[in-house]
């Protein structure tokens, strides 16, 4: 299939889905230009991914990408206000300019994502070693665990980013 | 087609992901305080071993370069946050590649919207976890996967929203006793000293009772309806249905497993599902047969090896994150 045709699956999957899923999308966000947003961004996914749903599964397929997405921007407001939160305390001279404000909060995303689903302990190992720079002696002592248990965490937790970064 | 690729893949993502471990450890012995010149060196011997060793190094290297472009402070302070404000994203998008995606302003409004509010909420458990709290009065509330609850409890009553998800609940004697209530989308439960769960589904709330008695109330009003100890029954914003007797699948979560009693091998799959990552489907040839037994929900692999063992039918695996019970060839 070199030639998009109009006839194809994914055509026919947005034809006759498109509609219901951005109602769907609206009975949860509660406004419709989200719900268009996230209705488009859940074909955009399908597209990009070229895993189509096998026939008879659409709807449930379609909804499961569709909430992911809504978490996904969920947090990401989440994020942004936390930043901006964070801005506001700050002493001005140490307030970065605006024009990286937006490369930030897209680092901090992809970073939320690397991190999600990681213990408590492991995630802030990481996150005291590698963004405060504390030796893993220091963290040991602040989570009350062995410095070698430190180390395990380190690595489990950095193994963990690679891959959650990798099926981003 | 993924298909046809998915065992020469799934060799591959193995080696690469015993590389990610390894790079991961090296670079953990790296950034210790104690780390010595000679773990340079051998860390240097491993890489130069194979390109997959190096690849791997060089993706590690990538991971804490992200780390290191973030301001001190407000990046920790930031992602605490939010990971205590936001519920876990489900296991199983993780492995769909994702694309960035526009946030509308408009999105602010979510916080007061269902979703918003079962993010939001005091008590959650993420895709592959339980939890079981202890509340000021002694009752034990224990949550099922994927579940958010939010607790209120006032001078006169106790009051529990069930805003998604499935919880447990033992209720804590006191006296003078304050009304225990339990509320869902669809109606309330009132409960006269007792064990239960309460199940939210997309349509309709479920409640089952090991202990005691409940008083349900649809939320459009109408007679409530008692449900017994060994009784459980559903109902919707209009309507109750009458109680029937409990079946051990409504409650043996609470012991990580699922017993099932001639359990349709739809309602199977689409149970055990709840509790894989990833996809997990089933041919409509298969939906009607029944199953009975007791499996587990902690490797749920394990329990659809043992349907596909007991019943004519067997499991098409796509990746691992995709698997569908489908008939015996």
């Amino acid at each position: 299939m070199t030639s998009v045709n109009i006839s194809s699956p994914i055509n026919n999957l947005y034809r006759d889905n498109q509609f219901w899923l951005r109602g769907w999308l609206y009975s949860r966000v509660g406004c419709s230009e989200t719900a268009a947003d996230l209705a488009q961004d859940t074909f955009l996914r399908l597209l990009k991914t070229g895993n189509l749903p096998p026939s008879g599964e659409s709807r449930r397929f379609l909804t499961r990408i569709a909430k992911g997405l809504m978490i996904d921007a969920y947090r990401r407001q989440k994020i942004e206000e936390a930043y901006l939160e964070s801005l506001s305390l700050m002493p001005e001279t140490f307030i970065p300019g605006p024009e990286i404000h937006h490369v930030i909060i897209e680092t901090l995303a992809e970073i939320a994502v690397m991190l999600d689903n990681l213990p408590d302990n492991v995630r802030l190992t990481l996150l005291l070693r590698q963004i405060e720079g504390l030796s893993y002696a220091d963290i040991a002592k602040q989570l009350s665990v062995s410095v070698s248990s430190v180390e395990k965490y380190v690595a489990r937790g950095l193994a963990a980013c690679c891959l959650a970064l990798e099926s981003y | 087609m993924p298909a046809n690729q998915s065992g020469a893949e799934n060799i591959g993502q193995e080696n690469d992901s015993n590389a990610i471990e390894a790079a991961a450890g090296w670079m953990a012995r790296l950034l210790a305080d104690d780390a010595t010149e000679q773990d340079s060196i051998n860390c240097q011997q491993w890489r130069d071993q194979s390109s997959l060793h190096e690849q791997a190094w060089q993706r590690m290297c990538q991971i804490t370069g992200k780390f290191a472009s973030l301001p001190k402070g407000t990046g920790i302070q930031v992602l605490e946050k939010v990971s205590q404000s936001v519920v876990s994203r489900r296991r199983f998008l993780n492995v769909l590649a994702l694309a960035g995606i526009g946030v509308t302003a408009t999105w602010l409004g979510a916080s007061q919207t269902r979703l918003g509010r079962s993010l939001q909420a005091q008590y959650r458990t993420g895709a592959d976890e339980t939890r079981t709290f202890t509340l000021e009065d002694g009752t034990r509330l224990t949550l099922n996967i994927d579940t958010a609850v939010d607790v209120d409890f006032s001078a006169e009553k106790r009051q529990i929203q069930l805003h998604q998800g499935e919880i447990l609940i033992k209720t804590g004697h006191e006296s003078p006793r304050r009304q225990f209530l339990v509320t869902t989308h669809f109606g309330q439960l009132i409960a006269l000293g007792t064990e239960f769960c309460v199940r939210q589904y997309e349509h309709y709330a479920r409640v089952a009772v090991i202990d005691g008695a409940v008083e349900a109330y649809a939320s459009s009003g109408g007679k409530p309806q008692r449900v017994d100890a060994g009784q459980q029954t559903r109902f919707d914003k209009t309507m109750i249905a009458p109680p029937e007797p409990l079946q051990n699948a409504a409650i043996s979560w609470r012991h990580g497993k699922l017993v099932a009693e001639g359990m349709r091998v739809a309602d199977f799959v689409e149970e055990i599902g709840r509790y894989r990552p990833g996809f997990t489907l089933y041919d409509s040839a298969v939906a009607n047969l029944t199953i009975s037994g007791v499996f587990s929900l902690q490797d749920t692999d394990l329990a659809l090896q043992s349907l596909a063992s007991s019943l004519s039918v067997e499991l098409q695996y796509r990746t691992a994150y995709w698997v569908k019970v489908i008939p015996a060839r």
